[in-house]
C-alpha cells in the first residue's frame, strides 16, 4: 500500500467515524429533549387562544377528537375567530386537595340544578 | 373548636343558594357580598332579562355592543370552556335551547307538552363569537344566540365566595344550585358536602358527603333540568354537534376542580362525553364520581371511593 493510497484510507475511516460521532450526538440530543419535556411537561407553553387564535370555524365533534364537524356559519358570513380568552393555563386545574370522606353532617347537598 | 355551620338560603339565579361561613359573626358581611354578586350576573347574563347585557347582545347579532368588564369576563369564561372541553362546552348554544323548549325561567317552563316539529343542527361555532377588550365590545354573528348558562352560575359562586372572604377574613362557602365555591380559611374538618342528583335532595338521600378545602365542587346532570314534549325527554345539557341534548349514560357526575367554573366545567363536558368521560377525567387528575342511569357510581382519580362512609352518607 502507498502512502497516499494509506492516507486515502485512513481519511475514509476518519470520514466514517465523524459521521458515526455527529449521528450519535443528534440522537443524544434527541433523548436528552424528551427527558426534559417530560420532566417539565408541567410547565411546558402550551398554545393557547391567546397566543395562537384559529380563524377556523369548524367544531371539535365529542365523538372523536381527530375528527372536526364544520358548524353552519349563520347568516352574515362572519367567520373570523377574535373570541381569544385571556392568559390562563391551557388546561382544568385539579384541586389542591382532593376531597375526603366526611363523618360529619353536611354543610351544603351538592347535585343537579 | 368546631362550630356548626349552618348556611343562609335564599332564591338566586333560577335556583337555590346557600352561604356557609366559618365565623357566624361574619354572616350578614358575607351575605350581602355574596348578594351584590349575584345581582351583578343576573343582570349581565340573564338570558331571560330583557335588561340583560347578554339579551343585548343576542338582540343585536351582527353589530358590536359595548358591554362591561364583568360581562367580558363572564364571556371569556365561557370560551375558555369551549377550549378546554375541545368546544363541547360553548356558549352559542341560546337558539338551540330556545328551539327545544327552554326559553323562559326553568321555573315556568312546562314540564311537559304535545310534540312539537323543531329543527335543530350543530350549533354555531364558538369561535365565532367576536370579543374586542380594547373597544369593551362583543359581536356575535347575526343567528347566533349566546347562553353562558353552563359557565355563568359556578363563575359566580367563585366570584361571590372570592368577595365574601375578602371582606369578612373569613371562610366562606358558596353554593349556587349545587355548584359549590370555597374561599378563604376553611373550617376544622373543612366543608362537607353531600353528593347527590339533586341539590335540593334532603341530607338523608342516597348519597355519599366528603370534605372539601379548597377550590371548586360542582355536580352537573340530566334528571332536575329537564321537560318532555310527546314521547321525547329533553334536558339542559345540549352537545354541540348535534344541538339536541347529549345522549348519555351518566345521570350526574360531580367534579373536584380548583374552582367551581372548572369544576362545572369538567362536569358537564363528561355528561356529554358520555362513555370516555372516565378516561377524559382522569387524564386531567381530576377527581370525579360518576352515577349512569342504572345507578352504578364510578369514581375517577382521587375521589373517595362510595364504601368510605361516615354516619353521614
Amino acid at each position: 500500500m502507498t502512502t497516499a493510497s494509506a492516507r486515502n484510507a485512513g481519511l475514509r475511516r476518519l470520514s466514517v467515524l465523524t459521521r458515526w460521532v455527529a449521528a450519535s450526538a443528534v440522537g443524544v440530543t434527541a433523548i436528552f429533549s424528551v427527558m426534559a419535556a417530560r420532566a417539565t411537561a408541567g410547565k411546558a407553553v402550551a398554545p393557547t387562544a391567546t397566543s395562537n387564535p384559529s380563524t377556523s370555524d369548524k367544531l371539535q365533534t365529542p365523538a372523536d377528537s381527530a375528527s372536526t364537524a364544520t358548524a353552519p356559519t349563520p347568516s352574515g358570513g362572519l367567520s373570523q375567530d377574535l373570541g381569544q380568552s385571556n392568559a390562563q393555563p391551557a388546561t382544568l386545574a385539579p384541586p389542591v386537595q382532593a376531597p375526603v370522606p366526611s363523618y360529619q353532617a353536611p354543610v351544603v347537598v351538592s347535585g343537579s340544578s | 373548636m368546631s362550630v356548626t355551620l349552618v348556611p343562609a338560603v335564599f332564591p338566586a339565579l333560577g335556583t337555590t343558594a346557600a352561604v356557609a361561613v366559618s365565623d357566624p359573626a361574619a354572616m350578614p358581611t358575607a351575605l350581602a357580598a355574596v348578594q351584590g354578586e349575584i345581582g351583578a350576573v343576573d343582570a349581565a347574563c340573564s338570558r331571560f332579562r330583557s335588561d340583560s347585557e347578554l339579551s343585548a347582545v343576542n338582540r343585536a347579532a351582527g353589530r358590536p355592543v359595548t358591554v362591561s368588564a364583568l360581562f367580558i369576563e363572564a364571556v371569556d369564561v365561557a370560551l375558555r370552556a369551549a377550549e378546554l372541553t375541545g368546544g363541547r362546552v360553548v356558549p352559542t348554544v341560546g337558539a338551540a335551547m330556545r328551539v327545544l323548549g327552554y326559553d323562559r325561567d326553568f321555573a315556568t317552563v312546562a314540564r311537559t307538552g304535545p310534540a312539537s316539529r323543531v329543527t335543530v343542527g350543530p350549533v354555531p361555532g364558538w369561535r365565532l363569537v367576536r370579543v374586542d377588550r380594547t373597544a369593551s365590545t362583543i359581536n356575535i354573528p347575526a343567528g347566533v344566540e349566546l347562553d353562558l348558562g353552563a359557565t355563568a352560575k359556578a363563575w359566580c359562586a367563585d366570584l361571590a365566595a372570592a368577595t365574601a372572604a375578602e371582606c369578612t377574613g373569613a371562610g366562606v362557602l358558596v353554593s349556587l344550585g349545587g355548584d359549590v365555591a370555597i374561599a378563604g380559611p376553611a373550617p376544622e374538618g373543612g366543608w362537607t358536602v353531600r353528593v347527590a342528583d339533586s341539590h335540593a335532595a334532603p341530607a338523608d338521600r342516597p348519597g355519599q358527603t366528603v370534605s372539601v378545602r379548597s377550590g371548586g365542587l360542582a355536580t352537573s346532570g340530566t334528571t332536575v333540568r329537564c321537560w318532555q314534549r310527546g314521547d321525547v325527554a329533553l334536558h339542559h345539557i345540549l352537545d354541540p354537534s348535534t344541538g339536541r341534548p347529549a345522549a348519555t349514560s351518566w345521570v350526574t357526575v360531580t367534579v373536584a376542580a380548583g374552582s367551581c367554573a372548572e369544576a362545572n366545567i369538567a362536569a358537564t363536558a363528561a355528561i356529554i362525553l358520555g362513555a370516555q368521560a372516565s378516561a377524559w377525567l382522569e387524564a386531567r387528575h381530576l377527581p370525579a364520581r360518576l352515577v349512569d342511569d342504572d345507578g352504578a357510581v364510578t369514581v375517577v382519580g382521587c375521589w373517595p371511593s362510595p364504601d368510605e362512609r361516615g354516619p353521614w352518607s
